[in-house]
Parts: C-alpha cells; structure tokens; sequence
C-alpha cells in the first residue's frame, strides 16, 4: 500500500473509538434515508403492481381501504362480509370473470385464503410441487410458507384456533398440503390456499359426523328428539376434524348456501365498458360497494408518502447534525495532530500532504460508512415487514 | 534535484541573515563551509539561533538576505516543493523529542519518509528499515510502538528513520537533550558512527560542550562573525 493511504488507515484503526463514532454517525443518517427509498419503492412497486393486476373489487359497503387490503394483501380486517348469492348475482350477470374469496381464518398464523381454481389462473400461480386443492381440506402453501413452515407435500397442519376460549366456536380441522406453489414475489408467496368450501367448514357452516341413524343406533344416548323426517342430536356429538376421503361425504351444511359468506369477489371484466356498467350496478345496491383497486391505493399511498417525506426530512436533519461532527471531529483531530503534523512538515512532507492525510482518512470512513449503510438497508428491506400489515 | 559538483561544500552559506518579524532576535552568518562527510557541532547557549540556522539548512525556514546553498541548491531561490522534496529525500533529521508517530511501530517510523513520498512499502523498504533498527540494537522491539519504548530507543529509532533514505547530509538538533548522560553518549556514538560509514555530513546541534570532541569542526553561535573555532578531533586529527 502507498503512503497516503498506509497512514490514513493505520491512524483510523489506532484511534479506534474516533474511528467507530464516525462511522456509526455516518452509517445511521445513511440507513435512513436509504432504507426508507428502498422500502417505499419496494412497496410502491409492488402494491401498484398488484392492484393493477386487479380490475375490479366488489364487496361490503365501508372502508374501501379495508376491502382492498384484505382482498389483495390478506391483511386481517373486520370488514362487513358479503354473500355467496351476491357472487352468483355477479357471475349471472356474465360482465367478466368471478373469483369469491374467503378471509379470515389462518394456519400457523399465515392467511388461509378460501378461494376458487381460477384466483390461480388469474394470478398465474403454479404449484412447484404438488397440485391445487381438488378436495375439501385441502391446501396449497405460498412459498413463503413452505419455507417457513419447512412443509412438504402430505404434511398436515391444523387450523389456527379463531378464539382460544370461545367454546362455540368449532375446533381447528386438520388440513393436507396438497400442493406448494412457485414463487412469485407477492402476498401469494405468503398465504395458504384452500377451497372455499373448507373456510365455511372452519366458521363451522359445514360440518362432518357419522350418520345420524347409526349414530341413533349405537349412541342412543346422543339422541335428543326423534320424528319421522328428523333426528335431532345431542351438543355433545363430537364432529369430525379432519377430512379424509372416507369422510369426504359426511361434509354437509344445514342451511343454504347462497347465504352463506365472502369476503369479497374480484371481478375480471373483458373490457372498460362491462367494468363501468358492473361498478355502477354494484355501486347502486344497498350494502355493496365496487372499487378499483389502482385508485384505492393511489390514494392510500398518497398517505404513505407524506410519511416518507417526513423520513426525509429527519434523514435530512439527521445527514446535517452528523456532517456537523464530522467537521467538529476532523478539527478536532487536526488540533489534537499539531505535533505529528509539524513532524510531517520537518522531514519534508509535501505541502497538502496533511489535509490529504486527514481528508483520506475521513473518506475512507466515509466509503466504509456507506458501504455498511447499503448493505444494512438491503438487510433491513428484506426482513423488515410487509408494510400492508403495519397499515 | 539538484546534484553538488565534486569537490564542493555540502553547505554554503554567505551574509545570511535572518530575522522573525515579531521578534528582536536576528541572525547574521557571514560565512559557513561543511564539507562532504564533516562533522559540525553547533554549541551555544538557548537562543542564540541554533536550531534557527538548523531550520535554514533544511529549508523550513526561508532567510532574508545573503547566500545558501545545501547539496547543490539554492535554497533561497529554490520553491517551497523543491526544499521540502530535498529535505525529505537527501537530508536526515534527528530531534530533542525524537518526533515518532504514536500509531506506527518503530519499524514503521523508520519508514515514514518513505510514507511521506507517498512510496509503496515494498519488501526491500521493509528489510532496510530493519536492518536499520538492527544495526542500533532495536531488532527485537521492531514491532512496538512509541509508547512501548525506552527514551535511549525511541531515539535510536529516530537515527534510523534519518537515515533511511540514505541522506548526504544529517541535521540533529540537541539528539542527546532529553537522554541521560550515558544514554546520550551512547546515541551520539551511533549517529557519528553511521554518518561516517555513510560518507555523510552531520551537523549537530548541542549546548553540551563535552560532545563538540567527537566531531571535526565546532561553531559557536553566538559568534557568528564568520568565525569557525577550531576543535581537537576525537581521533587527534588536525584543527580546522
């Protein structure tokens, strides 16, 4: 190594504590303004994205806000639900294509998203191994999730209890992973998918047990009322928590189904014109709301970015104070280096070799300051969490 | 860089004068010859300008009028880079205070001319300065810095950094002033000794009038009417 720069670093590791405030000062106002760039151009690029890829967003009058992050990023939410016969409604109407979707449960803490085969079509979700859920209790893990959890195909999880003492509630299901699916660098990577029919078994609409007349006849005592046309059963019935194939047929509903519910439904319609007409017929019903996605979150990521301007503004702040003791440490250093530096000048040190001597130092702790603040912001961009949730 | 032409001083200085503007002090050396590989003691008592006309020779200093030339160039007509490059690369210095830097070892005090070239380190440089703090008996502490090191050593490492660039000339200015008596004589010994083995000038600045003995030529500074006193020589050769 040359001369200049042997001396700059032997001086920097030799006034180690200096070096180290230096460089933790330089490092902090480097990480905020770089983390915050990073994460809002990460987010602003693929919430938009995402909202892009989704016409249209039918469900419960209310926070549009609301709708919009639970359908597209699974966030919990306490929006109103709406029906299945609404969804019906929709795809009677033949203004493009339906997907119900179902929010509200999860597995291991990940949403499980009740929805249909062509949620998978229209987001162009493969199964990397596996298949898509063909069965009641079957799921299929975001990749996210797979890697999480360390699930393979077969493996069986449980569904997370909705509320830990509420007795009335039906107990977790067992659920079989059916499929994994490829990454795609979305909210999908982070979901399990399942049918919907098995989110309205796990709100307890259908459920499964052995039939009620063997059941009469080798459980009297479970028998409540009997009549011709009905057999009335006893609370204390435990019901089936898994589906087996065997099983399979023992899933039923008491009720109808049409009644039962959604979280919303989004809509692909062909052209601009079916998306007007089904908005404004949506719009125009009791209860119901249609929004586009694209203009919800405009307005949502307006919000988002005044409070990366208020970042900027610390970081900007932050940048000031921490070039103010920088400047106050290299005075400082200067001073505190008379001696060394009329040692330099006696023995014949170029003229300039001293401010260069302290400028090289400052710049390699500059460099090095930098170098660490990237690699923190590239670390802290990808662990920190999903903005959506902390929205 | 300026080569001297056989034959001629080292130094030569003539009506030099020098004066701070803040001060009452004044310097006048109407005459001063060394020649190549000559011993000059510079003895007075504090004040009379010795290391004054030591910063002159070396071009730290700049003189108001007259003549001097160190190693073949003008130092007044010379720029500030040229004096500074001939200080750095042909002439040694040596302080009371020794003047290491507390971040280096001794090996890379010793190299610190060559830093301030902005010369790469490579391992011939390496083994010089070695060889260098080897020949004062420092071989061993080589890796130690400053603080780890005795009065006697830190100036025997300061000798060494002096001539490392194998200079034609060394200043020492009071190198004895803050080392015991026998500590002192023992530095002495080394520097007179080394500048000899390198055919180079020495003047050495002291107020200790035991030490002007061991070199061939004493001045008195406080006599500076272009009087050089003459002075036994240790080994009993003729008077200057």
């Amino acid at each position: 190594m040359k001369g200049l720069p042997a001396l700059a670093l032997r001086h920097a590791l030799y006034a180690k504590g200096r070096t180290v405030l230096v460089l933790l000062a330089l490092t902090i106002s480097m990480v905020v303004p770089l983390c915050s760039e990073l994460l809002m151009g990460r987010y602003d690029q693929s919430m938009r994205a995402r909202a892009a890829a989704s016409p249209l967003l039918a469900g419960a009058e209310g926070s549009a806000f609301d709708l919009v992050l639970e359908t597209l990023f699974f966030r919990p939410s306490d929006h109103e639900k709406v029906t299945f016969e609404f969804f019906e409604e929709l795809s009677r109407a033949q203004k493009g294509l339906t997907i119900p979707l179902h929010l509200g449960h999860s597995m291991r803490k990940y949403p499980l998203v009740g929805t249909s085969q062509e949620y998978h079509e229209q987001r162009g979700l493969q199964p990397a191994e596996g298949h898509l859920p063909q069965l009641n209790g079957d799921v299929v893990l975001g990749a996210t999730v797979a890697t999480a959890l360390g699930a393979n195909l077969g493996d069986e999880f449980f569904s997370d209890p909705p509320r830990l003492y509420d007795l009335t509630r039906p107990a977790p299901m067992r659920l079989l992973v059916v499929g994994i699916l490829a990454p795609t660098e979305t909210a999908d990577d982070g979901a399990v998918f399942t049918a919907v029919q098995t989110s309205w078994t796990l709100d307890g609409y259908y459920h499964g047990h052995r039939d009620a007349e063997s059941l009469a006849e080798t459980s009297p005592e479970l028998v409540i009322s009997e009549a011709p046309d009905r057999l009335a059963l006893s609370g204390a019935l435990i019901e089936d928590n898994s589906f087996s194939q065997e099983k399979a047929q023992d899933f039923h509903l008491h009720g109808e189904q049409s009644r039962l519910p959604l979280s919303s439904v989004l809509i692909f319609p062909p052209d601009a014109e079916s998306r007007t007409i089904l908005k404004g017929r949506i719009n125009g019903r009791a209860g119901c709301q249609a929004v586009s996605p694209s203009a919800v979150l405009d307005d949502l990521l307006g919000i988002v970015f005044k409070i990366k301007q208020l970042l900027d503004r610390l970081g900007f702040l932050l940048s000031a104070a921490t070039m103010a003791l920088v400047v106050l440490v290299a005075a400082l250093s200067l001073r505190l280096r008379q001696r060394e530096m009329q040692t330099m000048d006696a023995l014949g040190a170029p003229a300039g070799f001293k401010l260069r001597l302290v400028g090289l130092e400052l710049g390699l702790i500059f460099v090095t300051a930098a170098a660490l603040a990237t690699g923190l912001s590239l670390l802290l961009a990808r662990i920190l969490p999903d903005l959506v949730t902390l929205l | 860089m300026p080569v001297p032409i056989a034959g001629s001083p080292v130094i030569l200085a003539k009506d030099l004068e020098f004066h701070h503007q803040d001060g009452d002090f004044k310097l006048q050396v109407p005459e001063l010859r060394l020649q190549a590989g000559e011993t000059l003691a510079l003895v007075g008592p504090s004040g009379c300008g010795k290391t004054t006309l030591l910063t002159l020779i070396a071009g730290t200093l700049q003189p108001i009028a007259g003549q001097l030339k160190v190693l073949g160039q003008d130092q007044i007509q010379a720029s500030e880079a040229q004096r500074r490059d001939l200080r750095l690369r042909r002439i040694g210095m040596v302080f009371q205070e020794f003047c290491l830097l507390d971040y280096l070892s001794a090996r890379d005090n010793v190299l610190l001319p060559l830093l301030l070239a902005n010369q790469p380190i490579d391992e011939s440089a390496k083994t010089k300065a070695m060889d260098l703090l080897c020949a004062v008996g420092l071989g061993s502490v080589a890796h130690r810095r400053p603080a780890a090191l005795s009065m006697g050593e830190r100036q025997r490492v300061a000798i060494s950094r002096a001539l490392l660039m194998d200079p034609t000339l060394v200043l020492a200015d009071e190198p004895t002033g803050s080392l015991d008596f026998e500590r002192g004589a023992e530095v002495l010994n080394l520097l007179i000794a080394a500048c000899a083995e390198r055919q180079a000038s020495l003047i050495l600045v002291t107020h200790d009038r035991t030490l002007m003995t061991k070199c061939d030529s004493v001045i008195d500074a406080q006599e500076f009417s272009a009087q050089q006193t003459s002075a036994p020589r240790d080994n009993g050769g003729a008077e200057r």
